[in-house]
């Protein structure tokens, strides 16, 4: 897990009393809302349809069980009772007081945790692989390559001022299990003749306009991967737009200049820069990767009683997966039961997975971007007595990867720049597909809701995308098919007209009987079945009245 | 500045700057969480009403308000002030 060194403690609780000092001349009316309004964003303040919305870091979606702990306090203390995970490891508070975000920053810092550069025209919170350190297909575990990112670009002076947000993702292995294509940056660790490196992708996003990252270089030595970001963000700094909003992310840079001439400058600025600039050297590569040491592997060789407990057994099969340490899983705890908004975690379930993780996984917890969370360490032995103890805190569900585990921003029940409610989508398509057997019958399938274009859901790239729009005062929902955010990321495609909010389910069950009569086998997933058989059996099941 | 207006009947909303709740421009020319006790303008008048809020805006730590349409029993016609007016309503335990 990352660490605070002297200089973070300290930046960071001195951040927290500059802020204060900022909400009381706004208070005093010294700033007006205009002269706040950048200085509360860059805090991670927002301000929603009901109230304001705070949202934490949670660097690469490591989190503690002190930390859980302390959110679960801060829920409780200064919110509501709740938190919502986000699609970029991050976790927000819809309901703070503006006079208490200093008090909720404070104990945030005190637990190592803050939410500088959670929103802004800076270097987001830098994601990850949830898997990370913990699977056998990787490189090397990608977590200490994000903390040398995160120390680096956390207040740097060049960079917080960029044409706009930009958002940088890590992983080690070919499978892709962070989204990283649809990233500004995405980064995938490689060894090129023993040598440790990075592809780099660039260019990658969501929102308006959905691309796919490209790659701009197959190898960069990793002792130069800090320059070379630089560069890359120097050229997208200098060359960026500043005029329209909507223009000014480094994918439309890109798609305006073409990927060759992007290139010919990060490679003629890094030429220069090279050597001279931000060299990461072997002492602190291995300062920080001694932070990510794994716990001591128990060495218990206990397995798992056999369980005839058909829900155990469902829950065994669907959320859980081995790890590389022997004897040991990963488990994967679904914050997609029917009882609460996707993402969705309240502060005595908080306090409860803390114990728990604390108990048989070290005391770690991790978040994914699909918003759940995992212990990513337990003994196979206890897996029965960790599922006993989550389905107490309705935190057993088993859909992970089903078409219950959608993926959901907070649409137009939190947002203010929403269009549609989303929530209420993934709530009816939980009940419409409850059935465990149905769901079990269907196989893994991603659907994906974003509430406006904004896409915080993620819809371009759902196996099945559902955008809320606003069509003449009426919430209306477009589907788009065959999206991917893995390996072999792609952008859906839009089947047609849109749907009201009364036909959206009945859609989407269309959709899905579709695949489930033309696909060859059980194992032919969704997009494999779309790629055989293309859009027009859809499109006849969805609109054809004849 | 008041953008094109389609409708004839408004009233005025806001966020507070302190806690970040849904306000309205009241009848008394203040401004209440208390959505019955919010002033409805006729389209003439909003330009002169206007230049009144735009100028205790920061006064009254409220931040960007603006206007929101009515039918002519004074009821919210867009769904995103519904939702606004009526307070997060979800299925679960969150009815907040």
């Amino acid at each position: 897990m990352y660490r605070y060194d002297e200089f973070d403690k300290k930046i960071v609780f001195e951040r927290v009393k500059q802020f204060e000092e900022q909400i009381n001349r706004r208070i005093n009316g010294k700033l007006t809302e205009d002269e706040f309004k950048p200085l509360r964003l860059m805090n991670g303040l927002y301000l929603q349809l009901h109230a304001y919305m705070l949202r934490v870091a949670i660097p690469y979606g490591e989190l503690s069980s002190k930390q859980l702990k302390k959110l679960a306090f801060i829920a409780d203390k200064y919110d509501r009772g709740y938190g919502h995970f986000t699609t970029r490891q991050n976790i927000q508070f819809n309901w703070p007081k503006l006079t208490e975000v200093p008090q909720i920053l404070n104990e945030l810092a005190k637990v190592e945790m803050h939410a500088i550069q959670t929103s802004g025209n800076c270097i987001r919170n830098v994601t990850s692989d949830h898997f990370a350190g913990l699977l056998d297909d990787e490189v090397e575990d990608p977590r200490p390559w994000c903390e040398i990112i995160r120390k680096w670009s956390t207040f740097h002076p060049e960079f917080s001022f960029l044409p706009r947000k930009f958002k940088i993702a890590v992983i080690g292995s070919r499978q892709d299990r962070a989204a990283m294509m649809v990233h500004d940056i995405g980064l995938r660790i490689v060894k090129v003749d023993n040598k440790l490196g990075f592809e780099v992708y660039v260019g990658g996003g969501q929102g308006r306009t959905p691309v796919i990252a490209k790659k701009i270089r197959s190898f960069i030595p990793a002792h130069n991967l800090l320059s070379y970001l630089e560069a890359i963000l120097k050229i997208y700094n200098q060359l960026g737009r500043r005029d329209n909003i909507y223009k000014a992310r480094i994918k439309i840079l890109l798609n305006e200049i073409g990927i060759e001439k992007f290139k010919e400058l990060v490679e003629k600025r890094f030429i220069d820069m090279v050597n001279k600039s931000v060299m990461v050297d072997d002492s602190e590569i291995t300062k920080i990767k001694s932070y990510f040491k794994n716990p001591k592997i128990s060495d218990v060789n206990l397995s798992l009683k056999k369980n005839k407990n058909p829900e155990f057994k469902n829950w065994l099969a669907l959320n859980t997966l081995k790890t590389k340490f022997k004897n040991h899983s990963i488990v994967m705890v679904s914050l997609k039961s029917k009882l609460y908004p996707p993402g969705d975690l309240d502060s005595n379930q908080m306090r409860a997975l803390a114990k728990i993780s604390e108990k048989y996984s070290y005391g770690q917890i991790r978040v994914t971007h699909e918003q759940n969370l995992i212990l990513p360490v337990v003994q196979n032995y206890e897996l029965y007595n960790i599922w006993k103890q989550l389905s107490l805190q309705n935190l057993a569900t088993p859909n992970i990867g089903l078409v219950t585990d959608s993926i959901c921003c907070p649409g137009m029940d939190y947002c203010a720049l929403a269009t549609a409610r989303s929530i209420p989508i993934a709530q009816r398509i939980n009940d419409h597909f409850n059935s465990f057997k149905l769901q079990k019958k269907i196989g893994k399938l991603r659907i994906k809701i974003s509430g406006c274009i904004n896409a915080c859901g993620h819809h371009h790239v759902g196996n099945i995308g559902v955008l809320g729009l606003d069509k003449n005062g009426e919430e209306s929902y477009q589907i788009t098919l065959g999206g991917s955010s893995d390996e072999n990321a792609a952008i859906g495609k839009i089947i047609g007209a849109s749907f009201s909010r009364e036909e959206i389910i009945t859609a989407i069950e269309k959709i899905i009987n579709v695949y489930l009569l033309n696909r060859k086998n059980e194992k032919q997933t969704f997009l494999q079945t779309l790629k055989v058989i293309g859009l027009e059996p859809f499109k006849r099941a969805l609109y054809d009245n004849s | 500045m008041v953008k094109k207006l389609n409708g004839e009947l408004f009233i005025y909303s806001a966020n507070s700057l302190l806690d970040g709740r849904v306000i309205y421009f009241s009848k008394t020319k203040g401004w209440t969480e208390d959505f019955n006790q919010a002033s409805i303008f006729k389209k003439s008048m909003v330009l002169s009403i206007e230049k009144v809020i735009i100028s205790r805006t920061d006064k009254n730590n409220v931040i960007n308000p603006y206007l929101i349409e009515v039918d002519k029993n004074g009821k919210v016609i867009k769904l995103r002030e519904r939702i606004r007016l009526i307070g997060l309503k979800l299925q679960g335990q969150y009815n907040v």
